[in-house]
């Protein structure tokens, strides 16, 4: 059995893969929480490997997937700063597992790793080239995500199509050009709340914005709790909102606003990505019941028949990757079942036959 | 009637005074401009005028933008030019200024309370009403906005994801700017290439020395436009970052312990193709450095400039569902024929190809069509006449007035 942390907003989630089976569980963030994680390795019995996930690897974490040793986690804790909230977690849970399990190999996976060579004039932020040097730069997220939508079209075409729009759709909904497999652009920049809003992030906004409510009298932390929990569709709505909130209460006007505005930045990214690929060859769509999406997929589908998209409302398949490409369609369109804890069981067991190898 | 018409921009200012003549037209007596006001640089600034078919270039230290319309009003003065009433270009009305006003007691007040909305632009355009009030205080001066042009955007395109209780409370929402030049340029795209505002589907580019951006024109009103609230939003400019993560910023003040107003200044003064490039805000200066020594930074600064340039003319395309033409206008987009070809490398997905030859041939004082014969989308230069506009519209305002 392999098993790897995965820290969430709330809670630690625990995956529990093997080559049959999967399963998740939470562990609730305590002071004893050490001591639960032991005992429920403990039952487990046979651990084959630990993994990590560390949502932000600065300029430091270089590779997706990579072997954690005593030697190398100080990089990790190096990263703490770029995303506190959640890379604390992990190395506090990678060091735990290091110390504790000195028998088995542990295994750090990175979700801006993929991003690290996003082309120069993607990754800089146009503002003083000494903070450039300093680290400040466009980093990137969800790069296992959007790296294995990436091998999921490969191995369906088994030729390799050139220029990809990866969307994932979600509360944290972001999206990657990929031109031969590399990334060329991303929604995500510094950190995870630039580019699209979210269920409680304002994605997008003119910075102008932050002097003038300071100028109000807002603190820092006020405001940056502002933005980053209390905005988005949150925000819009004035309750707590998720995205598949949204799409149910559609037929409200208050919810429709905020669905529209939604849908306009997923459009103008789209648009914009396009252009830095000179066109697009292949447009997936990646969420969880990413059928739950179809109605804002067509929609958003629709707004692209002008560049010769031709789509199928009624695909008769339900594979995973599921081709919705209409006949003389100029461009391809799949919708792709997002699992999580799939994507983390092919990496690993690659991974360590690799290693093995 | 004579009027003349002042119009700040970032790092110059332009001047015009027209003449309404009995058919109503409006014909140029005299037109001008000081060119690098406020800019540190390898060139010196200067002043242009051009009046009764005669050019002068007078080359002088311009510190500001008052300093530059005290040098053109001495000129006036010095060459008997009568004018009976002075125009200006105001970049940011808020919500309360939309169209065209007289200057008094109560719209100078409002004009004060738009400052921060257009912190380097709404001071310098300040500062020459004042002095022009200072010199000339009989003549009656009124104020034309930028952003009235995009009154037009719909709700979803204006509206920041953030607590709807704050917008309500500080009217944060896109703006927009260069409304004046967008008004302009869609009219006159519509006259050359023969068709009704309402049939074309236009993204024009408002390239500036100072501020640029970019809108997205659908029957003839604006539908989106990269500016947002303030002018610091959108595309990299001279010296303003354009786009930028907000987190980031803030991360910035607690590294760099910025103190707001200075973070709001950084961005704005500091940023853009001169804090890339490290050379100059001047993108002529920046493609001059691409062979000597100025390290990588220079053609780093450009390649953001046109792929940022790029995403937005994408973005527009698909938002407007297509393009009929694409227009560049002021001054980078009328000269400078390299960022013009480069942004049209690969948009053969829209439909857009250049004719290179015509591309850098493009004449300046009039409209040219740039792209190549078989391109579905037509590539036009259009010298921009905001100060045309800003003239009718006082010129409106003055009959409708009975001033």
């Amino acid at each position: 059995m392999n098993i790897i942390f995965e820290p969430v907003k709330s809670f630690l989630k625990l995956y529990k893969i093997d080559s049959s089976t999967k399963s998740e569980e939470k562990i609730e963030l305590k002071p004893t929480m050490e001591e639960i994680i032991s005992e429920r390795l403990r039952k487990i019995g046979k651990v084959e490997a630990l993994g990590y996930i560390l949502y932000h690897g600065g300029e430091l974490i270089r590779e997706s997937i990579s072997l954690l040793t005593s030697e190398n986690i100080s990089k990790v804790e190096e990263c703490i700063k770029f995303s506190p909230e959640y890379n604390e977690l992990t190395f506090n849970i990678a060091s735990y597992g290091l110390s504790h399990f000195t028998s088995i190999p542990h295994i750090l996976f990175c979700d801006t790793a993929f991003f690290f060579n996003l082309p120069e004039e993607a990754n800089t932020y146009a503002v003083p080239y000494q903070l450039r040097e300093q680290y400040i730069r466009r980093y990137g997220g969800y790069g296992i995500c959007h790296q294995w939508t990436w091998k999921q079209v490969q191995s369906f075409y088994q030729e390799s199509t050139s220029r990809i729009l990866s969307i994932y759709l979600g509360n944290f909904t972001n999206i990657t050009a990929l031109k031969n497999g590399r990334p060329v652009e991303t929604t995500i920049g510094f950190t995870p709340i630039e580019g699209m809003p979210s269920s409680t992030s304002c994605g997008d906004i003119d910075p102008t914005i932050i002097e003038q409510l300071y100028s109000t009298g807002l603190s820092f932390p006020e405001i940056k709790q502002l933005l980053t929990r209390e905005s988005g569709f949150t925000g819009l709505s004035g309750k707590k909102t998720e995205l598949l909130d949204i799409l149910k209460r559609i037929d409200h006007p208050e919810y429709f606003a905020v669905y529209d505005i939604y849908r306009y930045n997923i459009l103008k990214h789209i648009g914009a990505f396009i252009s830095i690929l000179g066109g697009v060859d292949t447009i997936v769509f990646v969420g969880k019941n990413v059928k739950k999406f179809k109605g804002l997929i067509f929609e958003i589908c629709e707004r692209l028949k002008f560049l010769g998209l031709k789509y199928k409302k009624n695909p008769n398949s339900i594979a995973k990757l599921l081709d919705i490409t209409a006949r003389k369609s100029s461009i391809k369109v799949f919708c792709l079942e997002y699992d999580k804890a799939e994507i983390l069981r092919n990496e690993i067991v690659d991974f360590l036959n690799r290693m093995g190898g | 009637m004579n009027i003349l018409v002042f119009n700040c921009g970032s790092s110059s200012l332009t001047f015009k005074i027209f003449n309404s003549t009995v058919n109503g037209n409006l014909e140029v007596v005299l037109s001008g401009k000081a060119h690098r006001v406020g800019v540190k640089g390898s060139e010196s600034s200067f002043i242009e005028y051009d009046f009764k078919g005669l050019k002068t270039k007078e080359e002088k230290i311009i510190k500001s933008h008052k300093n530059a319309a005290i040098s053109i009003l001495n000129f006036l003065k010095g060459n008997d030019v009568f004018f009976n009433y002075i125009g200006h270009r105001f970049v940011h009305g808020g919500e309360y200024l939309n169209k065209t006003v007289f200057l008094n007691k109560s719209t100078l007040e409002k004009l004060r309370q738009c400052i921060p909305l257009a912190p380097i632009h709404n001071p310098i355009s300040l500062s020459v009403v004042y002095e022009c009030n200072k010199q000339l205080s009989d003549t009656p001066q009124f104020v034309t906005f930028d952003s009235a042009f995009h009154s037009s955007i719909p709700d979803y395109a204006f509206t920041y994801a953030i607590p709807k209780k704050i917008i309500r409370k500080f009217s944060f929402r896109k703006y927009g700017f260069h409304g004046i030049s967008y008004s302009y340029v869609t009219r006159e795209a519509s006259r050359y290439l023969e068709s009704s505002p309402e049939d074309l589907k236009i993204v024009a580019c408002h390239l500036g020395t100072g501020g640029s951006s970019v809108c997205a024109i659908q029957g003839g009103r604006s539908i989106d436009t990269s500016m947002g609230y303030s002018p610091l939003t959108g595309l990299m400019m001279s010296t303003r970052t354009g786009d930028i993560d907000p987190i980031l910023t803030m991360y910035l003040m607690v590294a760099y312990d910025f103190r707001p107003d200075e973070l709001i200044n950084f961005l704005n003064k500091k940023s853009g193709l001169l804090g890339v490039s490290g050379v100059s805000s001047d993108i002529r200066d920046i493609i001059s450095n691409f062979t000597s020594k100025g390290g990588k930074r220079p053609e780093l600064a450009f390649n953001m400039y046109i792929h940022r340039l790029k995403k937005y003319i994408g973005s527009y395309i698909v938002v407007l569902g297509g393009i009929d033409a694409l227009v560049f206008t002021d001054d980078i987009g009328i000269h400078n024929w390299l960022v013009r070809e480069k942004v049209c490398e690969n948009m053969g997905w829209c439909g857009i190809s250049i004719d290179k030859e015509s591309n850098q041939k493009s004449i300046l004082n009039s409209i040219s069509l740039i792209s190549s014969k078989h391109s579905e989308v037509k590539v036009l230069c259009i010298p921009t006449e905001e100060e045309l506009v800003i003239a009718m519209e006082g010129k409106k305002l003055i009959e409708d007035s009975g001033k």
